[in-house]
């Protein structure tokens, strides 16, 4: 009972990885009705790997960001233009040709080569957050104004890709790549995907391992202390401004490499992975797993993104977003630690009330 | 070695807020080793002179000189707040303000001096030196037995105590204290006089209070403020026995 209590969120996760370790297998088996099911639960890993990072910089830090889905995106573009290079053999694209342009552009460049690319993935979103960071943390800009200004920013970079479009093919985004293991197009193609599927599994698991060992630390208690009180931290000689930035470049960075994962899943990027919309989509999965304690992150990726996928096929798909809405509200309003908050505080002490209350009216029997 | 016998000096410090002077011309000095009060009506600007001394708020003029123990003297008006931590200045605030989430030894191992830079807190564990000291420093407060409990989940007086152990933590040369017996019953009151006569062998202690009883109990030098000026300074006799000071202070339901 103790080790459950003590780890039960690592119980959870390797359950969690478990299931998604059989699906390949299922498929194999006939078990499953197509390989859009694997395809589906590959872009739950990215999701769940950007949640892991969303939840270390809001959960454990307390910096609601708005717009993370920049990160994702910037990760996502590094490795859709290395994609997109593999298909015309680092010839220039259509879309340049119609742009206008004759020679490959030099931001273009780099992506030819995949270690390059590797570097990218994490460098790219890891500048923009240290330089977003790096101001808007020294110069203590907190809470609503954070937020708003990384909403802000998300939309400039959105409007600037559009506007871009002899090199980023504006609003269609890169499309027609497939993936860094080859196709994964059809039955022949079949162990190329489960490469990809077992190699994002594997990235997850170390997102997560990596996640939970920071919070483990001093460090994590360090995110918290800030997150209760950030003027106590300060005061207790600690530069917290060199904190937050280190830890926003860091979720950025996850952010990146949940992007490139999810460009391979999904074969296509486009700047509506930049907008607000997505941004916050991906802080309800937080809010609603449960913030502050990595596999609510988790889970609420999966869960949330799992029943979009069930439900919004059909009659639902008008309502789905009034749904999730209103779950999130109730969240925010009642359940302030989510599904995990439920489970590990709500439930027992609900359990215990009803105890005692059976408890009362034996007691009384009895006299 | 000559030591100084003044830890922090204050000289004529004025800080103006649009126009209101909340401090005017303050100018005194604290000893080392000493429990030293500063006393006051409601708004006589004490919470802003400590303020002053921590770099939170910036004066309009004057100086704040800190004298180290074998070192040179530092010029505190001007300089980041986290570096005058660093220095050995350490400050508890009006409102308690321990880390409601994390538990007591996590509250005193994150107020451990040195070691603060990210990549040691990712990497370096405490020593059991370390958490000895932590050990023995919750004992001196009397909260030994309760290092693994949630901080949020202790009581209005242990939370306070618990501040003062994380600032003992630090060594600082300096612990300012903001009204500590605030909320606080007579026991605790007691308790928390007890603390600071114990403390003071450490370091030095700057005290803003009402409870006067509790003045009577703790305190070497008293400096009484009114309106941001100094009214006057001396040991807590000269200071009840002041006619001015009875006039704008202790009449008024104080005592
Ligand atoms: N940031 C500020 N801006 C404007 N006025 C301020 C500011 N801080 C304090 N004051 C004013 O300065 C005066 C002194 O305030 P201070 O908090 O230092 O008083 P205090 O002696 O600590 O009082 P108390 O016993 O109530 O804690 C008050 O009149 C207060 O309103
Ligand atoms: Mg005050």
């Amino acid at each position: 009972m103790k080790l459950i209590k003590k780890q039960g969120d690592n119980i959870c996760f390797s359950v969690i990885v478990l299931i998604l370790a059989a699906m390949p297998l299922m498929l194999n088996a006939g078990m499953l009705s197509g390989s859009s099911t694997v395809l589906f639960l590959g872009k739950c890993i990215a999701f769940a790997v950007v949640a892991i990072g969303l939840d270390l910089i809001w959960g454990y830090t307390g910096i609601l960001s708005l717009g993370h889905g920049l990160y994702f995106a910037l990760g996502g573009y590094c490795m859709a233009m290395y994609l997109k290079l593999q298909q015309t053999n680092g010839q220039i694209t259509d879309f340049m040709h119609i742009g206008g342009i004759e020679t490959l552009p030099l931001v273009w460049r780099p992506f030819k080569y995949l270690p390059l690319t590797i570097i990218l993935i994490v460098a790219v979103p890891s500048l923009v957050a240290f330089l977003v960071g790096y101001f808007m943390f020294k110069k203590r800009v907190k809470g609503v104004y954070f937020s708003i200004i990384s909403q802000a920013l998300t939309w400039a970079a959105y409007s600037i890709f559009i506007a871009l479009s002899p090199y980023t093919n504006g609003n269609v985004g890169i499309t027609e790549i497939k993936t860094v293991f080859g196709s994964i197009k059809g039955d022949a193609n079949r162990a190329n995907m489960f490469t990809l599927f077992y190699v994002s599994l594997a990235i997850l698991v170390l997102v997560y391992a990596l996640a939970k060992f920071l919070v483990s630390r001093k460090f994590g208690k360090l995110l918290v202390a800030i997150r209760d009180g950030e003027n106590r931290t300060y005061f207790s000689g600690y530069n917290v401004s060199s904190y937050k930035t280190f830890i926003y470049v860091l979720s950025a960075a996850i952010a990146g490499i949940a992007g490139a994962v999810f460009v391979n899943f999904n074969g296509s990027i486009t700047p509506s992975q930049m907008t607000i919309a997505y941004s916050i989509t991906m802080v309800i999965w937080v809010a609603i797993g449960g913030r502050g304690t990595i596999i609510g992150a988790v889970i609420g990726a999966f869960l949330i993104n799992l029943c979009e996928y069930n439900l919004s096929s059909g009659s639902m798909v008008e309502i789905w977003q009034y749904i999730i809405g209103a779950v999130f509200c109730i969240t925010i309003l009642f359940f302030k630690g989510g599904i995990v908050g439920i489970v590990r505080d709500q439930l027992p002490a609900f359990i215990g009330r009803l105890k005692n209350k059976k408890a009362v009216p034996a007691k009384e029997a009895a006299k | 070695m000559i030591v100084n016998e003044n830890v922090l000096e204050i000289n004529n410090i004025s800080v103006c807020f649009d126009g209101f002077y909340a401090l005017t011309e303050v100018k005194t000095a604290v000893k080392r080793n000493t429990v030293h009060f500063f006393i006051g009506p409601n708004g006589a600007g004490k919470t802003t002179l400590l303020d002053i001394i921590c770099a939170k708020t910036k004066p309009t003029s004057g100086t704040v000189i800190f004298y180290p123990k074998d070192k040179e003297p530092v010029r505190l008006t001007g300089m980041k707040e986290y570096k005058i931590v660093t220095e050995g200045i350490g400050r508890k605030f009006q409102v308690p303000s321990v880390f409601v989430n994390l538990t007591v030894a996590e509250n005193m191992i994150l107020s451990l001096k040195g070691h603060k830079g990210i990549m040691d807190s990712i990497f370096r564990k405490p020593s059991g030196e370390d958490m000895e000291n932590i050990y023995a420093t919750l004992e001196k407060v009397g909260l030994r037995e309760r290092a693994d409990v949630r901080a949020g989940s202790l009581a209005h007086g242990e939370k306070q105590w618990l501040e003062i152990a994380m600032q003992l933590l630090q060594k600082p040369e300096i612990i300012m204290l903001d009204e500590p017996a605030a909320g606080m019953g007579k026991p605790e009151t007691f308790k928390t006089g007890e603390i600071l006569k114990e403390i003071k062998k450490d370091c030095t202690i700057i005290v803003i209070e009402h409870d006067m009883d509790f003045v009577k109990q703790a305190a070497d030098i008293v400096t009484v403020l009114h309106e941001g000026k100094m009214l006057m300074e001396g040991s807590i006799t000269d200071v009840l026995a002041d006619k001015t000071v009875q006039a704008v202070y202790l009449g008024r339901g104080g005592e």
